[in-house]
């Protein structure tokens, strides 16, 4: 039961600290890998949720981690894409900043 | 400075999202019990894999949106991405003889883990989309290949097809529950869609990096 804890804190740890890049790096390929740290933190999180009851293991969140590795892998792609097209038309890795933007 | 003090209240702030971990422990117990509800109807699904019959059938809903969106992202990578380097061809000895030592390895794990995802307790069928993108990829080092794959419409239509398959399987029998496989058929189909979607996966993983063909045809490419 401690072992859960560990894995859904450093889960909820590594949530934190990537959505903390996401909103303070300005450069776009660190805010998509941010993104996909947040992503494999939640799978992190279902595992831990799948392994409260003691054999046999509960199947469902690995379903559902199955899915969601076919959806952050389908998310990086086109965010990279995109990421690479705004570098070819503007020539800069970073959005344009705002006057109130950190 | 005053940046660096915004820099340190948003990460003390988001810190406070730390506690919900402690969820973990406190969550109750559900009124089914998963495991050995799973178990017991899996005599009436045919698989003998766990995650395999909740992903194709419990969960199948899960899968077939998954595979849309797979779709839609090809769909936004073809709109979006523009490039005219060609893909690289490698003329390296090191690589050369790599498609002669892989492909029969990559053959035997595709066909071993779809097995093993309808016999045993595991299931990989999903990771095989990328084992197909790595079969692919080596198959781009052969010589005699063309040098990228442009979006024509065998291709598209390949694509489409293993929606059309899965989606065309799921409401094929007339049930109020969707998916409803019937009994008799129930391995064979699910084998049916586990092979559907691991070409979609690899196919897309391969072509991820490849233009759109609107930009490929039009006359005013710029080279970047």
């Amino acid at each position: 039961m401690i072992s859960n804890l560990i894995f859904s804190m450093a889960a909820m740890g590594l949530f934190t600290i990537g959505l903390y890049i996401v909103l303070i790096e300005a450069h776009l390929l660190r805010k998509i890998m941010a993104l996909n740290i947040m992503g494999s933190s939640i799978f992190l999180l279902l595992i831990a949720i799948a392994a409260r009851h003691s054999p046999p293991i509960d199947p469902l969140p690995h379903a559902i981690v199955l899915i969601g590795l076919v959806i952050m892998v389908s998310f990086t792609a086109l965010a990279l894409r995109l990421a690479r097209r705004i570098d070819q038309e503007t020539g800069q890795t970073c959005l344009p900043k705002d006057d109130w933007s950190i | 400075m005053s940046s660096s003090i915004l820099k340190i209240t948003l990460l003390v702030l988001l810190l406070s999202v730390l506690e919900l971990g402690l969820v973990v422990a406190i969550m109750p117990t559900p009124i089914i019990h998963v495991p050995e509800w799973v178990q017991s109807q899996l005599s009436n699904m045919g698989v003998r894999s766990h995650v395999t019959a909740l992903l194709l059938n419990y969960r199948g809903y899960d899968t077939l949106l998954a595979m849309v969106i797979l779709l839609v992202a090809q769909l936004g990578v073809w709109i979006v991405y523009r490039t005219t380097n060609p893909s690289p061809k490698s003329n390296s000895p090191l690589v050369q003889p790599l498609p002669r030592w892989m492909l029969p390895l990559l053959i035997l794990t595709l066909t071993f883990v779809l097995w093993a995802s309808i016999n045993t307790p595991d299931s990989g069928f999903i990771q095989l989309g990328a084992v197909l993108a790595s079969l692919g990829a080596l198959v781009k080092f052969i010589p005699f290949l063309p040098p990228k794959p442009i979006a024509r419409f065998p291709l598209r239509l390949l694509l489409g097809s293993g929606l059309l398959i899965f989606f065309g399987i799921a409401v094929m029998f007339e049930t109020i529950y969707f998916p409803q496989y019937p009994l008799e058929w129930m391995v064979e189909l699910m084998l049916v869609i586990a092979i559907s979607l691991m070409i979609v996966i690899g196919l897309i993983m391969l072509l991820i990096g490849t233009p759109g063909l609107s930009w490929h045809h039009s006359k005013s490419a710029k080279k970047r």
